[in-house]
Formats: structure tokens, sequence, C-alpha cells
């Protein structure tokens, strides 16, 4: 009948049509079947590594361990706000802690970006140089995420492959020096490829100089001083960096990227997704729009040297107090903060008001005066303390020659007498309280100070943490986070 | 021959009376309905001859035929819609004829399916529900109105915002995944999202449950299957209906909180219990009386509400027939204006089907939905995590009564000169006076078919469904506030997308009996092409606010554009035998086999079956002859069916293109790895074991049902969070897991009459076991900042609330010393004292940590139902509707906020009458303090409250006027009525809604993190009246 072949037809139609009909591709998005083809691939990939270094996502809370968990400040901001921040600071914290686990999650992200980069670059037909420095680059922001990470919480995952399997992401914790010994790896391996600078477009990228200067923190770390002095003398050798001659163009967005620059996150305001830093609004008073955390105590403030009256110029440049201006020329007041002070090396002067946590101010993670104190500290160790005060005594003469160098100071023109004196050496200890001493007021919250006290030892730490539940047997590390522990079944505890 | 033309027919007729000649009968009647009513253009005909007519517009027909035919010959009344009746002429010469409406309908047949079958022959577990119940409540969608109607399906609200759709579950939990919901078919055609279809035009609604129903929708079945057919014309004369509605709505149930004089009472003295372990410059001040004096108080809650928020709904329907065309034409309006301020749906449909019988073996026909639907889209549920912004809801709930909304100016009034005091949230007023994000959905439903009969018995069909949405959503973020402090810089994103699904399927039935055999074949085909585009532009620094001028290109900032294209396909092939003896023993077996482009290449088909076995043991000789006993029928199915409802590409990662850096002071563009993928990605299946009895006694009086069911879900589909050390990519999907779902269903109907009073009572009853029977490591899920609040592990619930039990409050120093070290990371002073929260040491180890955490119940319900009672009295009707579930926990994140005392917010008036003050004073809300333990603001049982309620849902009387009245008035039928939704709920839960399932914080861990409300959209009371008129 004619009406069956009409039916049979729709049966034919409905099936000629199914060859491939179930293949259905990803369309409009990479995959990494289809990404690392290309030079220009493998440039983007890397700078999606170097994105998860930068302060635009709030997650980032290195300033919360650096400072607020140091004896230099405390939470700040509006009671209540943030309180996980305050835990911390009282070493009163729980697994749950959202920092804890913010900085962990954040962290392994950029190792995860860069363990990408180092799986699938390699095979891509490309210029070698470049694709030497890219991975040069990548193991180098590996190393800086891990040596985070292992100061922070001690024993961790040591991962060396992107998530591609359960075998790879859930793997257990590995021994604080087996991390440190890929970190060295790591940064051994960049400074063979790494450029010694960058100009034009590519200012920013990490340098053989960067790579030599975090080994060098990473074996001043571990205490190998003659390790970490060779490191300095590479870097020293590769190029030439040297002290900027006043001290707050380290902070100013207009004095970026400077001689004394070694490794450098680099932010940029008015992009669209945000590439500005959120620091500036953290840290601001809150008539402008700020959340004023991370607010120094006057336990910090002290600790600066004073001659005939007149102060250390790094105190006026590091923090807001009563009687100086805050970034924007404005006096400052001191019930903007409960402590009477808010730090300002991250409030840039090119000041948007009102501030919308979207700052193109840089944040030097590692400037040669870092590198000069490590230096006269490993000197000092290494029992050669008469050649240590050189480097220790370039840094204090930069920060006294401010007055000779920086209109804008109160007193512009002369040194005042007394002020910040070369140090003599007398003893291995002195120099090290003085080198201690020096590196508190040089890097002041610069997220350093924490990471110095652990690594002073129990007697400093405990000495200098002792208004706080710190003991440095249960909070030499801080714990991993709760949601790791339920996430991944290699952890227990 | 079968010339079905009316007007051929009138010239026929014509043309034999012409020629009348000798030996001829005139035969002579009309044919009319049940309801007396004169059928135009009926098919009146000789048997075995070509000689016919058709009845006139007053239904009378008037025939010649052969003298000879009159005694034995056989007359045949057809007409579309109505069953045909054949009748021997006899001695008559008149013959007035009364057709009843097609006797399919008579004999309730079931639409289950690719096939319609008879109700009495079902051996699934088949539920439905009919369109009077359906049109009765004023909702949006037709998945609102089967709540409580149908056991074992548990509707619940999701955010509860007008046109937010609800969540539908079908038997438990069945799957980890997001898209957890039932599989719609309209008229034929699959759909996940049935939200834009008039309840009105609904003409029956049916859910399968089990494998064994619902195993022909094979990959796609696994959470059960809700068919749904529209109205379509029936009778010939032309019938318009309307029906409106018009309410008002407001809150059900608010949290009442602390007025100013009891804020500032509260917050001086957690200031009080503080300041003393404070340094001095940490203290806080204290709110002066001074101050105090001169605070405004103002209830932010009632703020954003609307005083009186409007619901109203229309629908007119044209229906009727044309010679053998059936047709629908329907319109309806629905409009709701939220109770919250900026948050209105509205929605416009049209519907037309037509079908037309173009030959004896041949109908074709179309149905097609336009809907247009337009919602105002707030932040009303999460803390800002989700997608419409923060939550208006959780910022007026804690913003202190003492913030006037305005200034002296008029102007609102966002941060308080003593944010210190008062706290430092936005002002819920304003952010709802200057939202601006609003969606426009316009989608076109519906199908073209063809259905052939070629040979007695056999029917082939086809269908080819479309359905195109498109949509489009624009959010502009004003910027405004103290300083400008909110949305800086200002923000305007437009998502624009067209989703368009194509659906083929063709199908064969053979429908046979032999003696008391009969048996009935199935078999087809069905191909599904789904694609989504997408296009999303966002553009910010917009000079001008003014909504006119907020337009993309305008702004001075960076813009960015971004395109995305996804698809899937599903190709099917399917086939069912059922064979009944004498429709006492029953067998059927369906097989189907799908192939889903959602899987990797090597996992892409799945075979899914199912048996059934039924036995009418009524029919037995030894119950045959009783007299009360109208149904017997057990029945039990078996079967395996799949889930497939992950997001497309799931087997493969996927980047992320905007991981940027500025290198050179300019921005380079930055990829990373933004989701995992999964090679092995493959089928979830579940196996399905129904069984069940069906009784129905005293003349069909009551009528009692009830299912037992096992239902094991193994390789669930599910996106669990990997560790977190593995970065913030998006985890995969994987398989992992089994779950048990086991339960028991009782549906019971009773119908009786006393004197002119009818009445019925139905209630009906669902109870869950759920379980996970197997995992390979637990699955966490709910994260509230950083801790993940349910786990989902063997032998607990899926989602159950995994966390610490609060066991009461320290009372005394004693009582920390003799009690479990709080907090062990700390050497230092301990931070815990006397009104402190108390964590229960579950391990006994001496110590509180992670290790003392406890399952402590789940979201699912282990109980639900509903019990609707109906009344009618000569004119009038009434029914009463209630409806609960019963066993569920809810998280009340919302509760930390205004209870748990973090920051300068506004509390509970509960907690201000109930904290902690001293010794003994109370064991349930700790003493006021800012400084306290992390005890009393992190997430423990303290937070978690039974979901148990019950709800009247609806009350409706009606009163139908007299035909004689109406028909006054040229309308054969006119009903109006008074009705309320949600008059009142018996619930212990503290928070808005009892109801409330997911906010938009959780919403991407699915049934893994349920009932956790971060201050949901309150449920809304209605006072309604309507009309439904018929002409």
């Amino acid at each position: 009948m004619k009406t069956i072949k009409i039916a049979t037809l729709f049966f034919i139609l409905a099936c000629t049509s199914c060859h491939n009909f179930l293949q259905e591709d990803l369309q409009g998005t990479f995959s990494s079947s289809t990404f690392y083809k290309s030079e220009s691939d493998a440039l983007v990939a890397i700078t999606g590594v170097y994105n998860s270094s930068a302060f635009v996502n709030t997650m980032n809370q290195l300033w919360v361990f650096g400072d607020v968990a140091s004896d230099d400040a405390v939470k700040g901001g509006l009671a209540g706000d943030q309180v996980d921040v305050q835990y911390i600071d009282q070493f009163n914290y729980v697994r749950t802690n959202t920092v804890l686990a913010n900085v962990w999650q954040y962290y392994y992200d950029g190792i995860s970006r860069a363990n990408y980069v180092l799986y699938y670059v390699p095979s891509i037909n490309m210029n070698a140089a470049l694709r030497n420095r890219i991975l040069g680059e990548a193991k180098f922001l590996r190393a800086y995420f891990y040596f985070n990470l292992v100061n922070i919480y001690g024993e961790i995952p040591l991962k060396l492959s992107p998530p591609l399997n359960l075998s790879v992401i859930n793997v257990p914790k590995s021994p604080v020096a087996d991390v440190y010994a890929q970190i060295q790896n790591d940064l051994t391996d960049a400074s063979k490829v790494l450029s010694k600078s960058y100009s034009g477009a590519d200012v920013g990228r990490v340098t053989k100089g960067a790579a030599f200067g975090l080994l060098a923190k990473a074996h001043l770390y571990q205490q190998h001083w003659s390790d970490a002095l060779s490191a300095i003398d590479s870097l020293e050798a590769s190029s030439g960096y040297s002290l900027v001659q006043v001290y707050k163009n380290n902070f100013l967005d207009s004095t970026q990227n400077n001689s004394e620059s070694i490794f450098e996150i680099q932010h940029l305001s008015g992009q669209t997704p945000s590439l500005g830093s959120f620091l500036n609004q953290y840290f601001s008073p809150s008539i402008y729009n700020g959340y004023y955390f991370n607010a120094p105590v006057q336990n910090f403030i002290d600790e600066f040297e004073n001659a005939s009256g007149v102060v250390d110029p790094r105190l006026d440049y590091t923090v807001g107090r009563a009687g100086n201006k805050w970034v924007n020329k404005e006096s400052f007041d001191p019930t903007w903060s409960s402590t009477g002070y808010l730090n300002r090396k991250h409030s840039q002067s090119k000041y948007d008001a009102p501030i919308i946590g979207n700052s193109g101010l840089n944040y030097v993670y590692l400037r040669y005066a870092d590198i000069l104190l490590m230096k006269a500290e490993a000197l000092n160790e290494s029992n050669l303390g008469p050649q240590a005060i050189v480097p220790l005594n370039q840094v204090r003469k930069r920060a006294r020659e401010s007055y000779l160098y920086d209109k804008d100071l109160p007193g512009f023109g002369a040194v005042p007498a007394g002020l910040l004196p070369d140090v003599a050496y007398s003893d291995q200890a002195s120099l090290r309280a003085a080198i201690q001493h020096e590196r508190r007021v040089e890097l002041g919250f610069e997220f350093h100070r924490y990471f110095d006290l652990m690594r002073y030892g129990q007697q400093v730490a405990e000495a200098a943490l002792s208004a706080t539940g710190f003991t440095y047997a249960k909070n030499r590390y801080f714990l991993i986070p709760q949601s790791e522990l339920d996430t991944n079944p290699a952890i227990k505890d | 021959m079968k010339k079905s033309i009316r007007r051929f027919y009138f010239f026929l007729a014509a043309l034999m009376m012409s020629t009348a000649g000798i030996a001829q009968t005139i035969l002579s009647g009309t044919v009319k309905t049940k309801s007396n009513e004169p059928l135009v253009g009926v098919s009146i005909q000789l048997k075995n001859t070509a000689t016919g007519t058709a009845t006139d517009a007053d239904g009378i027909f008037k025939l010649q035929i052969p003298a000879s035919e009159s005694g034995t010959g056989i007359l045949i009344f057809s007409f579309i819609g109505f069953a045909t009746q054949e009748i021997q002429i006899g001695n008559r010469s008149i013959i007035d004829v009364i057709l009843l409406e097609d006797t399919k309908a008579l004999e309730e047949v079931v639409v289950t399916g690719y096939q319609t079958e008879e109700r009495k022959k079902i051996m699934g577990a088949v539920a439905t529900v009919s369109s009077e119940l359906i049109a009765k409540i004023p909702v949006s969608g037709i998945d609102q109105a089967i709540q409580g109607r149908v056991p074992g399906v548990v509707v619940t609200q999701n955010t509860g915002a007008p046109g937010e759709g609800v969540i539908v579950r079908v038997r438990g939990v069945g799957s980890l995944n997001s898209n957890n919901q039932p599989l719609y078919v309209i008229d034929g055609i699959p759909t996940l999202d049935a939200t834009s279809i008039a309840p009105q035009d609904i003409q029956s609604l049916t859910v399968l449950k089990d494998a064994s129903a619902a195993a022909l929708y094979g990959a796609r079945a696994a959470n059960g299957v809700i068919l749904i057919s529209t109205k379509s014309g029936a009778s010939n004369k032309l019938t318009v209906t309307y029906n409106g509605q018009i309410g008002t709505q407001s809150p059900t149930r608010l949290v009442p909180m602390a007025s100013t004089s009891e804020y500032v009472k509260i917050y001086n003295e957690a200031a009080n219990n503080d300041n003393p372990d404070l340094p001095s410059f940490l203290q806080r001040p204290l709110i002066t009386p001074d101050l105090a004096s001169t605070l405004s108080n103002v209830n932010q809650v009632k703020a954003i509400m609307r005083p009186t928020a409007i619901l109203q709904t229309h629908s007119l329907t044209f229906s009727g027939s044309e010679g053998n065309t059936r047709f629908l034409i329907a319109g309806s309006y629905y409009k709701q204006d939220g109770i919250i301020k900026a948050s209105d749906y509205t929605r416009l449909t049209g519907r037309i089907n037509v079908e037309s019988e173009l030959k004896k073996w041949l109908k074709a026909g179309v149905n097609l939905n336009v809907s247009d639907a337009t919602t105002d889209l707030i932040g009303s549920s999460g803390d800002g995590a989700g997608g419409n912004g923060g939550s208006v809801v959780r910022y007026a709930y804690f913003r202190s009564p003492a913030i006037p909304i305005y200034d002296s100016t008029g102007n609102f009034v966002d941060k308080p000169d003593r944010y210190d005091l008062f706290g430092d949230g936005y002002n819920p007023v304003g952010m709802l006076a200057y939202n601006q994000n609003k969606k426009i959905t316009d989608r076109l439903f519906g199908k073209f078919y063809v259905v052939l009969k070629p040979i007695e018995g056999l029917t082939i069909t086809s269908n080819l469904g479309v359905d195109f949405t498109s949509q489009n959503q624009r959010r502009f973020d004003r910027n405004w506030g103290t300083a400008n402090r909110i949305n800086n810089p200002n923000r305007l994103t437009v998502v624009d997308d067209r989703n368009h699904t194509i659906t083929f399927s063709n199908f064969a039935t053979y429908t046979r009996a032999f003696g008391h055999h009969n048996l009935t074949i199935l078999t087809g085909t069905e191909a599904i092409k789904t694609e989504l585009y997408e296009i999303t532009n966002t553009d910010t620094q917009f000079a001008n606010q003014t909504p006119t001028l907020t337009y993309l290109g305008n702004g001075l900032g960076q813009k960015t554009l971004s395109e995305t294209r996804s698809g899937n396909t599903l190709l099917s092939f399917f086939g069912k035998a059922s064979y009944d003896y004498n429709e006492k023993y029953l067998v059927s077996a369906t097989i189907r086999r799908d192939g889903s482009s959602r899987f990797g290449a090597g996992n892409r088909y799945g075979t899914f079956y199912a048996g059934s076995l039924g036995w009418r043991i009524d029919k037995e000789s030894f119950l045959m002859n009783n007299n009360w006993i109208d149904k017997l029928m057990l029945r039990v199915g078996y079967g395996v069916i799949g889930n497939q409802e992950i997001p497309n590409y799931a087997f493969s990662d996927a980047y992320g293109v905007t991981y940027n850096y500025p290198f050179g002071g300019a921005k380079n563009v930055g990829y990373a790895v933004s989701q995992l993928g999964n090679a092995n990605i493959k089928w979830e299946s579940s196996n399905q074991l129904n069984t069940g009895v069906d009784l129905v006694v005293l003349n069909g009086k009551l009528s009692v049902s009830v299912d037992y069911f096992n239902k094991i879900t193994s390789d669930l589909l599910n996106n669990q969070p990997i560790a977190t050390s593995a970065g913030l990519a998006s985890p995969p999907i994987v398989n992992n897991g089994k779950i048990l779902n086991r339960g028991i269903e009782l549906a019971i109907n009773y119908t009786n009459k006393i004197g002119d009073l009818q009445y019925t009572i139905s209630p009906n009853a669902g109870l869950l076991h759920n379980e996970v029977l197997a995992v390979n490591s637990p699955i966490s899920g709910g994260l509230y900042g950083s801790q993940y609040v349910t786990r989902t592990e063997k032998g607990y619930q899926v989602g159950s609330f995994y966390m610490y039990q609060m066991e009461g409050i320290f009372q005394n120093a004693t009582d920390i010393f003799t009690h479990a070290v709080q907090n062990p990371i700390t050497t230092g002073p301990s931070r815990i004292q006397p009104g402190d929260v108390k964590f229960k040491d579950q391990n006994g180890d001496g110590v509180i940590d992670g290790n003392d955490r406890a399952h402590l119940g789940s979201a699912i319900p282990k109980v639900s139902g509903g019990v609707n009672i109906m009344l009618n009295y000569k004119g009038f009707d009434l029914s009463v509707f209630f409806q609960g579930a019963y066993g569920q926990k809810i998280l009340s994140v919302l509760n930390r906020d205004i209870e748990g005392f973090y920051r300068p917010f506004n509390v509970t008036e509960r907690y201000y009458s109930n904290h902690w003050t001293g010794e003994g004073s109370t064991n349930l809300y700790p003493r006021a303090s800012w400084d306290a333990s992390g005890n009393n603001t992190q997430i423990s049982s303290r937070f978690l409250e039974s979901g148990s309620y019950t709800r009247l849902k609806n009350v409706q009387v009606g009163y139908t006027l007299p035909k004689s009245v109406a028909g006054k008035y040229g309308m054969s039928s006119v009903r109006i009525y008074f009705s309320g939704t949600n008059l009142f709920t018996w619930t212990k839960y503290s928070g808005m809604d009892p109801e409330m399932s997911v906010s938009n914080n959780s919403s991407s861990d699915g049934d893994k993190a349920n009932g956790i409300d971060w201050g949901t959209y309150p449920a809304a009371k209605s006072f309604n009246v309507g009309v439904n008129l018929t002409f």
C-alpha cells in the first residue's frame, strides 16, 4: 500500500540522518586538545600563570600572614569585619578559617596553571629560546607559590603535574625539605634560561636575577648560608641592581619596576576584568571608601630609630600617623584606625577617590634592599661579621639620605645629625639583632615580617608574639584547611 | 469514496433529493449531543454503500435510501471527537440520535508516552492530575500546580521569587548532579522546562514514576517523567471560555526583628561584655542615651516589601471544529507583582492546536505555544556569590533599625556616619530602587505531526517538535551609595541567547485482538538536537546612569565581548510490547537504546529496559460474582533507566580566556583551565523495582492504590568537589556512588453523596528512605565560607548536613574546664567564656576538631503528602487543600547573620529576648559578644532546624449560576469563586519559608547541598477572586 511506503520513508529519513549525529565538539572554547598549538598559545598560557600571583583576587591574602599574624599589625577595620583575620592574628584559628582556605587554594591554582605550562608547552613547535624562557617563567612562578605555601603550612602536597586525573590530584603531604628541594631545582633551572632584563612590552616578566634572588631567600630560610651567598653573588653578577635614591620610590606607581626591583607583581587599573590591586582599598581609611585593615601597632612604630627628635624617615613612608599626611596629602586623622595608625605602602600616591580596589600600584615582593640584608645576615652567620656590615650600612645610608633626595620630606637638604648611623661590628649576636631590626623597619608592611620571625626560631618568635596564643610548638605552621582534608583522601591531618 | 468535506455532502444530499425516484425511502432525524445540543456536519452513511449525507446547521439530516435497505440497512453516524454509532434502520423513518463524546475519554485512557493506554491496564507507577486541579491554584507554572497532588512527588520552591520556577523530585533524590528534575513531555515533545505553558491549557497530566512506566524515555527517565497533554477542540460547537482571577499577595511570615531601643540595649550589652578584655584602643564606643534618643526606628524588612502586590491571570480560549478540523485557540496573561519591590513577573502565552482528518487514514496537525515572559530579577537569595547580586532580603534583615531609609533631602542613606555602631551594609531599599535587571524570554514550543492509519490496528506517527527560545537579559549595576562605594565603576551586562531544540520522532503502534488475546506493539526512533548560542557583552563607566542611556557603547571604560555555542544530540531506538489475556493477565516489555553526545565516543550508547506483570484478581472466577470489589489489581515492574543530564562536553576540559596580566604597563591576555574534564564519563543508571495494588470498591466510591518502590542509582554523575589543592578550576563531572531510594506511596480517593451534597476526600502520602550505599570517598557540598556543610557519605542521606553539634551553652568556668577543649590550636588564654556555645566531643578525645563533626539530617523529607477535600452542593463548591513535608532539616545561615552576632547587625526578637545573660539563663542562645569564640558564629547544629511543615495551601469557594440564569446572558456556564493560597503554615522553622530548598549560592551543588536558607524570597499568601465563563 502506498501509505506503508510513506511510513517506511519516514523511518528511513529518521535513520539516514544518524551518521555522525552524536558527534558534538566543543565550540568557541579552547580545551587542552585544541590549545598549546603555537607560540602565541604558549605566551597566553604563561600570562595565565602570572595572573595567579596578582592581588586582583581578594583570595590572595598573603598580607594576613606576612603582617597581621606578625607583631607589626592587628587586623584593624570594622570590628567583626573579616573576623577570620582576627583569629589568625590571635592564633585562635580553626581549620575552617577562610584565610587558611583562600591562600591555600589560590596559590595551588597558580601551581596548577604552571604545571599545565610545564606539561604541554615542551611539545609546542616554536622558537626554542622563547619556549625555554616560558618554561623558566613557569618554574619560577611555581617555586614562588610553593615558597609561600611551605612557609605558611609546612608539610604540603607537592604537585608537579596538572590535575588530569585523581592520582595526581589526591597527593599526600611531603616533608618541608622535599618542597624546598623542588623549589631550589625549579629556581636553578629557571636561572639558566630567564633573561637578565626585559624592555618595553615585556617589562614585569621574571628575570634571571629574580630566580637567583628567590633561590637566595630559599637557602636563607633553610640557613644554608653559603648557598645563599653564592646565589646572591650570581644575582649581583648577572645584572646591575642598585638601591633607588629615594626609599619611597619603591611604593609609587610612577617609579615602578626600578633598579631596586627584583620580583615585582604587576597591576594595572581600569581594565575589564580588573587587573588592579585591591590592597589600596583594604588598607585605606573608611572615609575614602577603604576597609582600614592591617593596622600597624605601637610596637612597630617604636622599632624605628630616633636621633635628636627626628625619626627614621622610613616610618612616615610606611605608616600614616598623627601629624603626617595621608597619601592623598590630607592630614592623617588617628581616629581612622583603632590603633591610630594605617599602613600606606600599598596606597598609591596617584590617589583615586573614591577608592575602588582597582589600583595600578605593583607589589614588590623582592627588592635589592632585601637582598643586601640577606647578604648581611648570611655573612654574619658565616662568621664574617666585619664584611656583613657593608651591605647593612648600604641600606641604612640610603634611608638616612632620603633627606638629601626627597624634596617632600620636612627638613629636606641635610641628613639630621646622628640619624641612622652606620653600624659597626662588635659581635655576631649584636649584629644579628641589628640586621633583624633593620629588616623589620626596611621591609615593614611588605608581607615578610611573620616569615622572618618564624625562621629566627622559637625564642624570637615567641617573644615577639607573646601577646597572642602563639607557641612555636603548635603554631610554627598554620593548619591545612579543613576543606582540603574533606576533599583530599590522601591527607588525614 | 470517503470524501468528508461537508459542503460536498450538502451537494450530494441535494443531488440525491433531486433525483428521487422509485423505490426510495426517505429517512430523517436530528443528531444531538448528550446535553441536547444539535451537532452540525455529522456524517451519515448507509453501510457498505456510497449513499450518505450530513447534518445541517440545526443538526437535522434527510437521506433517501433504496427501499430494499430499510429494515436490515445500517446507518453509520460519525463525527470527529465523538464515538461512531451504527444504527439499524428497522422500520423507522425518523431516526434521532445522540452521539456520545469519544469513547476513549469515557474509558479513561492515560497518556503514557508515544501512546495512550487504558487506565485499567496500567501496571507501572503512574499518576494523573486532572485539569481542574491544575487550574485551581493561581500559579505561573504547571509544576507548581502539582504540589501535593501526587504521592512521591515533592515540589519545593526554588528561591521563591516570581518566575523562578520550582524544584520537582519524583521518588526522592536519585541523582547528585545539579539537574535532578523530571523530564517533561509536552504533547510528545520532551523538554526540561515546562514554565512557558499556561496551566489553563492543560488537558491532562501524567506522572510516570517507575522504570516500567518510564523506560520508553530510557536515557532521560531516571528522575521520573511528567507527560502533559494540552487541550484540543472537541465539540462541534464553538466554545468560548474566559477564566480570570485577581488577588493580592502578602508575605506568609517574616522573622520578627529587634526594634531600635532593643538594638541599642543589645549593642551596649555586647560592648560592655567585650571591652574589659580589650586594649583601650580596641574598645568599642557605647551608644549614649543622647544619641539613642535621636535614632529612627525602621522596619527594614517591611521597607523592601510592597504594601499590596497584585497577582492576576486571564485566559481566553476558543475551541470547536469545522468539518474534519478541530481547533483550539487560546491566549493567557499572567502578571505577578513581587511582594518585594522590583521583582515582577509577566507572561503572555498564545496557543494554536489544530488537527485535521484529511483522509480516513491520514491526520495532520500542529500544536504551537508561543510565550513571552518578562522577569525583573533581584538578588533575593545567597550572599551575592550567585547570579543576581547581593540578597536584599539578607541586607534588610541585618540592617540596624536605627538607620533611616532616606536622609533629610530625600536621598538614600547608605553607610551611616556611625557605621561602627550601626554596621556598614547597603541600604536594601536603595538597592531595589536602583535595581535594573530584566530578563525577557520568548519561546516557541510545539510540533507538527502526521498520523497514518494504513491498516486496521496500525498507527504510524511522525512528530517534528520545535522548541525555540530566545532570551535577552540586561543588568545594569548602578553606581551609588556613600562615596559612590557601591558598584564602582558601574557596569552593564547584556546576555543574548538562542536555544534551538528540534525533536524528530517516528513511531508505530499495532494493536490487535485475537479472541481474548490482546496485543499491542510499539516501535520507534527519536532524534533530538539542541543548540545554545549566546553572546555576552559588557560595558562600563557610564557617565550618565539614566536608564534610557545605559546602553552598550555609551560607557567610557573597557568593553568585553564573548560568544559561545554549545550543543548536544540524543539518538534513540525504542520498542514496547504489551499483551494481556482477557484483561486479566497482563505483561509488557520495553527496551530503549540511547546514544548521547554528552559522553565520549566510547561511552555514548546505553541500553535500558523494563518489564512488568499485572493480574486483575477481580476478574478471576472466585471474585467475579462479588458485588463490592470493582477492581483489584496486583502489578509489579522492574527496569533499568538512565540519566545523562550533565553539562555538554563534560568529557573535555575548557579554558577561560580572561586570566590576564599586565606586562610593560599593558594588558596581556592570559588563558587558563577553568573547567576540568573527564574523558571516561558514562551513563548513570537506575535499577527500579515497583510493586503495587489497586483496589476499587463500593461501586467506584473508594479507590486505594499502594505502591512500594526500591530504586538503586549507580555510577552517579556529579561534579563533586576535588581537592582544593587542585586549584580553582571547576571540578570534572565524574561517575561516583550508588544511592538507594526506597519508599511506599499511598493514594486514596473517596467520593460519596449525602442528598445534594457531593463530596470527595483524597489524601495521598509518600514515605521515603534515602541512603547512600557506596561512594569512593565522601562528597563534600555546600561551601559556606571555607567550610563544607554537607557530606554525601555511605550510610547517610544524600547531602546530609555534616557539622559540629551544639551541646548547649557553657554556663560557668567549671563547665568550660571539664568539657573537651574547644579550640586546641591556641595555648593562650582560651577565648571560650561562660555564655558561649558548647560543641559536642563526638569522638570523646577531649578536643574539638574536624573529627567531631557529625551527620545531623538532610533536606530530604521522609514523609510528604497532601489532602484534598472537595464539596459540591447544588451550585456551590468548596475545596480545601493541605500539603506538607516532614522529617527534613534546614540550615539557616540567615540566622548566623541575625543571631550569630559577628558584626553590628540587627538581631532577631527571639535572640534579643532569650540570649544568655548569666548562669542558667538559657542553653540555646549565646551571650551578646562580637569577640566571643568562633563557636558562636561557626556553622553548627545551632543553625540547623526542623523543616517539617503542614500548609493550608488552597481554599476555594465557588458558585455556579444555574444554567437558566446563565443562558439569559448568552452563557452556558458561569462560575465565580474566592480563593486563598498559603493561608496557614504549621511549622517550627524560624525562617520565612520552610518550603525553601536552594539558594543561588549552592545551586551548582544540586542535591548535594539543599536546604540552606540564606534569607530567601518570602513565600506569599494570596487572596483572590475569580470567574470562569463559558459561552
